[in-house]
């Protein structure tokens, strides 16, 4: 299993030619505003936005519902979990209004999640991270974040083989203290091995002129289009903002 | 251990931010080039670790290795701890993007305080007594997660109640197999690297081939 979210980078839309700083800028001022969004109403609307950006930047919907699983494996209890209350005293009872909290919740969460998709998912990675250095994150997390990223893969691929040999040999995971002891056997190997990895990788990367920072042979300038659509997300941001306080409650 | 996007209110989640933010710019002061590939081993260490399920009767949780984090890069685990949040948020969309300062504060701090109090008790000491510690202080690092968590749902609201409840309930058998397995792994490394560990064994730093020094 490989996670990588740049797997429609290629494809061509709007939001992929738009600069990948300013969408990076444009989409988490939209995330920001939505994440603190109350009324039922404005986060629809919100969910709404989302899905209309998913569909301009063309990325497959199936790979977004494929990734939505884990969201929705914690979001949907909450229908049950809030509107079911104890009160010391007079025991358990049930707030039907609480629904409409979680469906607010959900809402909300989903957009959020969706819209992570054409911010970091129209363009290869190593680009966006690239605009992150340029609108001035330290360089210092973007190389520790890149080195994440790269050894994740490597990490992934070894917790696949050693789970294969696992089996092979005959490993049975269970609720007990030998399966735990195993599991901590797993993960001390695995970082052992992938520290070894790591240490060459470094070395090697230092040899061939490797200095932490990240260099693009094509950059284009940035367009008045691009400034225009970082317009179109701030006034998007600023009314769905407005509207939930002022006229959506 | 995670909070998702849209449960928390705003305040919260600038605070959770605020305080991730200034615990980076602080430990970042000694970060160093050659640290980095350290941390980016440990944050894809602590994001392979969701991946690892087991069952608990009739549902599954995953690893946390938080604990283990803090063990071996000490100051430097909530840098690789908002590491592994972002991208399990960004490629797994596990956890959330708005929630990651929380999120990095409910499971970072209790890292850095586990790998202090492991460096501070562990030090000189044999082999048997610091596995002991890592997966005591690995049990205590989970329960205090869990009671941020829940001290971040209580912002929320008392209409989560229920689910704080739950949440602490499964969280005590997550937080003894993560001592088990933290104790395990503690156990392998001291065999065969223990100078990946922030204190290294009195017995093994003896030995001439050894590069382990007590820090």
């Amino acid at each position: 299993m490989h996670p990588e979210i740049d797997r429609y980078a290629g494809l061509s839309s709007p939001i992929h030619s738009w600069d990948c700083g300013l969408k990076i800028l444009g989409f988490s001022l939209l995330i920001l505003v939505i994440a603190t969004i109350d009324g039922l109403i404005a986060t629809g609307i919100a969910f709404g936005l989302a899905l209309v950006f998913l569909w301009v930047s063309k990325i497959s919907v199936g790979f977004v519902l494929d990734r939505l699983k884990w969201v929705l494996f914690f979001l949907i209890p909450l229908f049950f979990l809030l509107p079911l209350q104890y009160e010391f005293g007079s025991g358990w009872s049930w707030k039907s209004e609480n629904l409409g909290l979680a469906l607010t919740i959900t809402l909300r969460a989903l957009a959020i999640t969706i819209l992570i998709f054409p911010m970091l998912g129209t363009a290869p990675f190593h680009r966006s991270m690239k605009s992150l250095q340029d609108l001035g994150i330290p360089k210092m997390l973007i190389q520790t974040f890149l080195f994440t990223y790269r050894y994740l893969f490597v990490y992934l691929d070894q917790l696949r083989k050693m789970r294969i040999a696992m089996k092979s040999r005959g490993f049975q995971p269970g609720f007990n203290k030998n399966s735990f002891k195993t599991y901590g056997n797993m993960v001390g190997m695995l970082l052992f091995t992938s520290f070894e990895q790591t240490e060459r990788i470094l070395n090697s990367m230092k040899s061939r002129g490797y200095d932490g920072h990240i260099r693009i042979l094509y950059e284009p300038a940035r367009q008045p289009l691009d400034w225009l659509k970082l317009t179109v997300l701030i006034i998007l941001s600023i009314v769905l903002a407005l509207g939930d306080r002022l006229w959506l409650t | 251990m995670h909070i998702s996007d849209g449960i928390l209110p705003a305040p919260t989640i600038i605070a959770g931010f605020a305080v991730t933010a200034a615990w980076i710019g602080y430990s970042a002061r000694n970060l160093e080039a050659d640290d980095m590939p350290r941390i980016g081993v440990m944050s894809a260490a602590f994001f392979v670790a969701s991946l690892i399920h087991f069952k608990i009767g009739p549902t599954s949780a995953h690893l946390l290795l938080h604990g283990l984090v803090g063990i071996v890069l000490g100051s430097q685990a909530m840098l690789a701890v908002l590491m592994g949040l972002t991208l399990q948020a960004l490629l797994l969309q596990h956890g959330g993007i708005s929630t990651i300062g929380v999120n990095a504060c409910i499971m970072g701090i209790p890292a850095l305080l586990v790998g202090w109090s492991y460096r501070y008790l562990g030090t000189g000491r044999p082999v048997r007594i610091r596995v002991l510690l890592a997966a005591g202080l690995t049990i205590l690092g989970v329960i205090l997660s869990s009671l941020f968590a829940c001290l971040s749902l209580l912002t929320a609201g008392k209409d989560f109640q229920t689910l704080i409840w739950l949440f602490l309930g499964t969280h005590i058998p997550i937080a003894l197999i993560e001592g088990l397995v933290t104790g395990s792994a503690v156990s392998f490394l001291l065999k065969v690297k223990p100078e990946m560990l922030i204190c290294s064994s009195p017995e093994i730093s003896q030995s001439p081939s050894s590069s382990a020094s007590p820090s």
